[in-house]
């Protein structure tokens, strides 16, 4: 997921004085339009259209096959959030992996930017060990957690019972209590190189004459932090919480592959839920409902990443 | 560069030799954690089936096999060619054609060309999740559902989005000087993409490049709802696929996991500046 990891520099943008050839031609006008449209036509095609036919058809009762014939209204949202248990099910459970994602990993990246600020040796070492996770597919990262997590033969298991914790060795996947916060540490394992190369980078582009500056003229330490190194980190807390929210409503595939949804429906989000509407039940007017309630939630935080990431314009 | 921000408000603290040895310490255990689930699935992947569960997860093997790889490799090796077979098209296509829109979005001064830009990127906010029931259909309508050609076309489609973003913030840092060189010279525009824009952006293409195939090769989600068949799926679903099949033979399953990853992840050792140098695009200036 971290296709936004590129390595060019951050070179602010060239404006230029306007010169005959950038005044509209229409030769270059057409020619632009022309290069630019296959992506649009794609984009809108695979996004937006879908997009608009998912909010369509959620005003419809539709099996997902047959052409949407049946306008029911808003009786699928009205369904959703006043008869269905599930949905708020889902809801909750979204919400709880939202408020573990955006804590457990970032929080342990902003550590590590921090220890790693240091420039002490063996800092690309670290880093990439810790990034290396974000390097494989979440197919394989639920795999191997599901190993780690084996009642039997997985590591955290055998781990507890060779510290004499054996009491607590649990069915961790299997168990309604621990099947949400065990899987979001699989995920966390993936998402803290993320927040740590974000706020590493942040860190440092502070200036050092700021930060000797303040402590020559009497600042204290909690200062530093308070007044110069939170203010600056900011559009690396925007970056890092916008991105992972919105990536923590999309959450699918680790607990697709791990209990889909299990045990029960403890460890159901509205992306299973919407894909067992569709694919199990062919409620696929309802499903669109839930989609679009995903994306108002994924929207939420998505913005603020978008805002931050396109702050700079892109023309010459 | 702020390097001094940590050793100032550490050394502070606790002096500058127990401040290291302190950092040391805390990032070897972390490094050491963050390792160990890697250990523990390649150490099963060397193991004999009677060693698996006789022995702990972190223990060495001791009889060590590659025989679990060779009969994983017999199971995954048609989802394997066809990860190959949707990742390669689709990432250079995506590339392609993504390539074209940025520079214009970029260098060609459009009208409405920042609505464009930011329409494009903000569909990043889009979950896949929202669009499927209506992207089943439109896939199906055309024929496309449940075959390689539809992925390769929904991959390059969503593609669009990162790349545009990419590289449109990169063409835009080229200086005008030498664009307007080769105009003066008379190169037209299309000469000015293809000999001066693309020459001059080998690095961001080949960032932007490799991360679209990392990010493909590793996609499960759109293959499960749009090839989940065994016939056409990627190795990412063909995998879940061995979980009935070898329920409880994790030493086969371990060599298919690895065998599934190994080439992300050679790319992450070979390329790893590209992949964390620059996560700071937009995330560094306010």
């Amino acid at each position: 997921m971290d296709w936004y990891a590129v390595s060019f520099p951050l070179v602010h943008i060239v404006r230029y004085n306007v010169n005959t050839w950038q005044r509209a031609r229409p030769t270059r006008i057409v020619l632009g339009y022309l290069l630019l449209l296959p992506s649009v036509v794609l984009v809108a095609l695979f996004w937006w259209y879908p997009l608009f036919e998912v909010l369509y058809a959620s005003f419809f009762d539709w099996d997902g096959l047959s052409p949407l014939e049946h306008f029911v209204g808003l009786a699928n949202y009205r369904a959703l959030l006043f008869e269905d248990p599930y949905f708020w099910n889902a809801v909750k459970n979204t919400m709880i992996w939202s408020a573990m994602y955006v804590t457990v990993p970032v929080i342990i990246g902003l550590i590590a930017a921090l220890m790693l600020n240091a420039r002490i040796k063996g800092e690309n070492l670290f880093k990439g060990i810790l990034y290396l996770p974000s390097a494989i597919s979440f197919a394989v990262v639920a795999f191997i957690w599901g190993w780690m997590y084996h009642p039997a033969g997985g590591f955290v298991n055998q781990m507890l019972r060779a510290l004499n914790l054996g009491m607590l060795a649990q069915p961790w996947l299997a168990s309604n209590v621990f099947v949400l916060p065990a899987i979001n540490v699989a995920s966390s394992w993936v998402h803290t190189g993320f927040a740590l190369v974000v706020f590493l980078a942040g860190l440092r582009s502070i200036p050092d004459e700021l930060i000797e500056a303040a402590t020559i003229d009497g600042a204290g330490q909690w200062q530093v932090i308070r007044h110069i190194l939170i203010p600056l980190l900011r559009p690396a807390f925007t970056v890092v919480l916008g991105w992972t929210l919105m990536l923590s409503v999309n959450v699918f595939d680790q607990i697709n592959i791990l209990t889909k949804g299990g045990p029960g429906r403890a460890s159901e989000v509205l992306s299973i839920y919407l894909y067992v509407k569709t694919f199990l039940e062919h409620q696929a007017g309802m499903a669109s409902a839930i989609g679009i309630v995903m994306f108002l939630l994924a929207a939420a935080g998505g913005i603020l990443y978008v805002r931050q990431m396109i702050s700079q314009e892109v023309t010459a | 560069m702020s390097a001094v921000a940590t050793p100032i408000l550490l050394w502070r603290t606790l002096g500058r030799y127990w401040a290291r040895t302190l950092l040391y310490i805390a990032l070897i255990t972390i490094s050491a954690v963050w390792l160990l689930p890697l250990i523990s699935v390649v150490f099963t992947s060397l193991k004999p089936e009677g060693e698996i569960y006789a022995t702990t997860a972190w223990t060495l093997p001791r009889m060590p096999t590659l025989a679990n790889f060779l009969e994983a490799w017999q199971t995954v090796s048609g989802n394997f060619i066809n990860t190959v077979l949707i990742t390669v098209p689709s990432s250079l296509l995506s590339v392609a054609i993504g390539s074209l829109g940025a520079y214009a979005i970029a260098r060609l001064r459009l009208p409405a060309s920042q609505l464009l830009y930011f329409l494009i990127v903000a569909s990043i906010t889009i979950p896949f999740a929202s669009v499927i029931p209506s992207l089943v259909r439109l896939l199906d309508s055309i024929g496309l559902l449940n075959t390689i050609p539809g992925i390769v076309l929904v991959h390059t489609a969503h593609g669009q989005v990162i790349v545009i973003f990419l590289l449109a913030r990169f063409f835009a840092t080229i200086h005008e000087d030498i664009l307007d060189a080769a105009r003066v010279d008379g190169c037209s525009t299309l000469g000015i993409y293809w000999r001066i824009v693309l020459p001059l952006s080998g690095a961001a293409l080949a960032a932007t490049f490799i991360l679209q195939f990392t990010w493909i090769w590793n996609d499960y989600f759109k293959a499960l709802v749009i090839v989940p068949q065994k016939a056409n799926a990627p190795i990412t679903v063909g995998m879940t696929l061995l979980a009935g099949q070898y329920a409880g033979k994790w030493h086969i399953r371990s060599a298919a996991a690895i065998i599934a990853t190994l080439p992300t992840v050679a790319i992450f050792l070979g390329f790893q500046r590209f992949f964390i140098r620059g996560v700071t695009v937009g995330a560094v200036k306010g």
